[in-house]
């Protein structure tokens, strides 16, 4: 039977956990609501074993902040699946609701699950917290027995103290899966609901019962009937990251392989004389730019001697290097004449160099329909890091180049304390012009259409002792309609020595701060980790986002440590002074899927203490990154990344500078640029 | 790879058909060939039921009909270069496929593309039209862009003489049969040869997304 999600958005049967997994990757939304209680889940199978999820829920006239209406509550759920059903034995699981929430939902609990004669699913499981309500019974472990209160003060904190302490309650529940697509649900929950009751909420029954028709393996929809006087909704949504919509993709073929005459019957197409004819290179020079711009690919650089061709190529399409590579390759095999042998290609990263790709051409030649060609081109070539490597001549036109885009764009805040979506929508005008191989002034101005940002407020007070406003009074930025200036800076980009990346920015780099941002990175090619130290002095800019500034300055910087490990796991440490001046560290930890994908979670400890932060007590968030290519099945390397915060406050706060280092290098280089290398014929 | 692509090659044609003064204006012709492809519903015409062979060989290009059978659409490709024992079908909307003497070697933009096929022991059956033990290899790019190679254990059998009804005529041609399993899929690909000893139809599983395509050179009966 598939996994069923309940009305937490977490596998389960309503109300109540079940020790199911969703499949490794899935990503499911569920919006549900019955008797005043409305949640919206965004649950996520981060390993095989671990589901996490991040809950926004607006219950009904149980307003906290004095604003009248509905409390709403943001929340943490993590789902352990300790062993799956195998033969007689039920699988397992352990989890955590409102783990550093503020406490609504907090319960833990321990639940079995069994299917049997095929179509029927029981569950039976201990429950605490909230869980431990109807027919609750003392712990036997007894140091365990008290459920210590918690002052939960402004929420956002881990209560270890508290979970599987205290009373508990069991509850169960029986599924049945009537047709493929219809299925039955009943449960017995001991949830009394004691806090909710305060508001409209009330309660006659244990029991829950629900319909659950599944439309495809996407959607599906729930409705129950809720402790005995309600009736409830849910919907789900769920889709994996490694299926899309558009398998590998749908771009045009590329060109041809185009294999040199045989030279015993072809001598004369192999003399190298033309190599000593200018004109002639000048005419090979142009036929590659045209034909890499028919692959969406700008070439920069250009060498050729008689047995050697050298390019550097921007590729603002490909989302693996890989396949821009191998179309450089193509390309290169169609026009070079025949004595030309080697080709090196170096994709640039913001016009600077990664690596060099070298590759013998009768490789390409031979392994273009070889059944394993993808692996043996990847042997054949060789990759190395190309910081102390020569460029290839600039050709004519590459600099200084202007290339501008005008595109809408959206700003959207979810989940906002106030209100769960507020946005903006406009037009962003950008440019960039090069000037130089590394060197760029980069701008972009915004004019707003249509929106409710400027409706976001701050809802609660800044504590005593709250760090410098640094960030919270993002809303004050939100005001203001007229064209905006989103960023103006200069940029220099270089390679200060092997393995190593420097970056220097100059303006106004991000919509709330202007001034100097400086960026090393020591990242060895093949190596999954790299490190990096950023060092930027800032002035917080005016709210009408011209050129002016405000007077707030600070100096902030951190050491940076990355590790891609393995299956896409990855983790960030950021150490250092922040924007409100506090000392401390942001852990990012996500999960990056080959296509794209990008999923993951991040806290930032400070010395700015839990009562002095606010409501939250520290940073935290979810960061979600969709591939545009993912969803249009073109390619492109564009993504749409939103982070979501419980709350916006002033500790941890982290300047948002365009053009770090680690990302814009990371694909381009190896271990990414060999992962990806599946797509080098395509 | 949408059916409106393949209006805009016709579309194409007609116009390069018309900068030639010394060649008969093809243009009624293949008026009628877009009006029969173009219909009000949104399930696509099979060309081999609404055309016949005049109207096929008056847009002057070989033409290779795909239909996919499992995900419901029907491609026609007119670009043909042959490199070598390879030959390679584009169409306008950059979609191709590559053949390997005649079987279906890698494909590009129908999504989890076929990188590369090994099947020189297929081949060399439906070569000869003698029963088989065979193996093949089937390498595609899942969404993720990894390899995965499926390796089958197949059975090539002849089934004997039949006809295949295509552009309202009925093609005599021989079939064969090849079964293959593997640890996670049993499939069955079919070959039609015409009296040519020609790849007249063929129905082959390519991948568990994009399942089984039938390729028909029409041009070429």
């Amino acid at each position: 039977m598939a996994p069923q999600l309940g009305f937490y958005g977490m596998p389960g049967i309503l109300d109540m956990p079940t020790a199911s997994a969703l499949p490794d990757g899935e990503f499911a939304t569920t919006l549900g609501h019955f008797n005043g209680n409305t949640r919206i889940t965004l649950a996520f199978q981060m390993a095989p074993r671990l589901t996490g999820s991040f809950r926004y829920a607006a219950i009904a006239d149980l307003d906290d902040t004095g604003l009248g209406g509905a409390l709403f509550d943001r929340s943490f759920d993590l789902h352990w699946s300790v062993w799956d059903e195998s033969g007689w034995r039920p699988a397992l699981a352990i989890g955590l609701r409102d783990i550093v929430g503020t406490g609504v939902y907090s319960s833990e609990y321990i639940v079995v699950s069994k299917t049997f004669a095929e179509r029927f699913r029981g569950t039976i499981g201990l429950g605490w917290g909230r869980l431990a309500g109807r027919g609750s019974f003392g712990n036997p472990i007894g140091r365990w027995a008290i459920r210590p209160d918690v002052d939960l003060g402004s929420g956002g904190t881990f209560a270890a103290n508290q979970w599987f302490r205290g009373d508990m309650a069991v509850f169960g529940g029986l599924e049945y899966q009537a047709t493929e697509r219809l299925s039955l649900q009943v449960e017995y929950s001991p949830d009394l609901y004691v806090r909710e009751r305060d508001g409209t909420f009330s309660l006659n029954s244990p029991f829950n019962f629900a319909l659950t028709y599944r439309f495809n393996k996407t959607a599906s929809v729930q409705a129950a009937y809720m402790y005995g006087n309600s009736l409830g909704v849910s919907l789900n949504l769920a889709f994996n990251p490694k299926r899309g919509p558009f398998g590998s993709g749908t771009e045009r073929a590329p060109p041809a392989v185009v294999a040199r005459p045989d030279r015993q019957n072809r001598p004369d197409l192999w003399t190298p004389v033309w190599a000593d004819v200018a004109e002639f290179r000048a005419k090979i020079e142009a036929d590659v730019a045209e034909l890499l711009e028919k692959q969406d690919l700008t070439l920069v650089g250009f060498e050729i001697s008689a047995q050697h061709v050298r390019v550097s190529f921007r590729n603002d399409r490909y989302r693996q290097t890989a396949q821009a590579i191998g179309r450089v390759a193509r390309v290169l095999s169609a026009r070079m004449p025949a004595s030309v042998q080697t080709f090196e290609i170096l994709p640039l990263a913001d016009d600077v160099s990664t690596s060099v790709i070298k590759m013998d051409r009768s490789d390409i030649e031979h392994l273009e329909y070889a059944f394993d060609g993808t692996d043996g081109m990847r042997r054949a070539a060789d990759i190395s890091d190309a910081g102390q490597v020569d460029m290839p001549r600039p050709i004519a036109g590459a600099y200084p180049r202007f290339t501008w885009r005008l595109a809408p764009y959206n700003r959207v805040s979810l989940f906002d304390p106030s209100n769960p979506l507020i946005y903006d929508v406009g037009i962003q005008l950008s440019g960039t012009y090069r000037l130089a191989p590394g060197l760029s002034v980069y701008g972009a101005v915004r004019q707003k259409l249509t929106g409710n940002l400027n409706k976001s407020r701050l809802v609660r007070p800044y504590p005593q002792g709250a760090p410098p406003i640094v960030r919270s009074d993002s809303y004050e930025f939100n005001q203001f309609s007229d064209l905006t200036i989103e960023r103006l800076t200069a940029n220099y980009l270089f390679r200060p020595g092997e393995n190593l990346y420097g970056r220097i920015s100059v303006g106004l780099l991000e919509r709330m701060y202007g001034g100097v941002s400086t960026e090393l990175l020591w990242k060895v090619p093949g190596r999954r980790w790299a490190l990096g130290v950023d060092v930027n002095h800032v002035k917080k800019r005016a709210y009408e986002q011209n050129l002016d500034l405000q007077d707030y300055e600070v100096t902030t910087g951190h050491l940076s440590a990355y590790f891609d490990l393995p299956k896409g796991y990855q983790f960030q440490v950021d150490a250092g002074r922040f924007l409100a001046a506090d000392i401390g560290a942001r852990f990012t930890v996500a999960r990056e899927f080959r296509n794209g994908w990008r999923i993951g979670a991040f806290a930032t400890l400070t010395n700015v203490g839990f009562e002095e932060f606010g409501e939250g007590s520290f940073d935290k968030g979810v960061i979600l990154s969709v591939p545009l290519d993912w969803l249009r099945g073109k390619p492109t390397r564009r993504n749409v990344v939103r982070t979501l915060r419980p709350i916006l406050r002033d500790g941890g706060a982290r300047l948002n500078v365009r053009n770090r280092l680690y990302p814009l290098v990371r694909g381009r280089s190896d271990p990414k640029l060999t992962e990806g290398w599946g797509r080098f014929w395509q | 790879m949408r059916f409106l692509t393949i209006i805009m090659f016709m579309g194409a044609s007609i116009l390069a058909g018309c900068d030639n003064g010394t060649v008969e204006n093809p243009l009624p012709n293949n008026f009628a060939i877009i009006k029969a492809l173009v219909s009000q519903s949104d399930v696509p015409l099979d060309p081999r039921t609404t055309l016949t062979v005049e109207q096929i060989e008056a847009v002057e290009v070989p033409i290779l009909l795909i239909h996919a059978m499992d995900t419901t659409g029907i491609y026609i490709l007119m670009d043909r270069v042959t490199t070598g024992r390879f030959t390679r079908w584009g169409e306008l909307g950059g979609g191709e496929v590559i053949f390997d003497r005649n079987l279906p070697f890698r494909t590009h933009a129908f999504g989890a593309d076929l990188l590369s096929v090994e099947a020189s022991g297929t081949i060399a059956a439906l070569t000869k039209r003698e029963p088989a033990t065979v193996t093949r290899m089937q390498t595609f790019l899942d969404s993720e862009n990894q390899e995965v190679t499926i390796r089958f254990n197949c059975s090539v059998q002849s089934v004997g003489e039949t006809s295949i009804h295509s552009l309202g005529r009925n093609i005599p041609t021989f079939l064969m049969r090849e079964h293959c399993m593997s640890e996670d899929h049993d499939v069955t690909n079919s070959y039609w040869i015409n009296r040519k000893g020609n790849m007249a139809r063929q129905r082959v599983w390519i991948n568990p997304r994009i399942g089984r395509l039938e390729f028909e050179f029409l041009s070429d009966q």
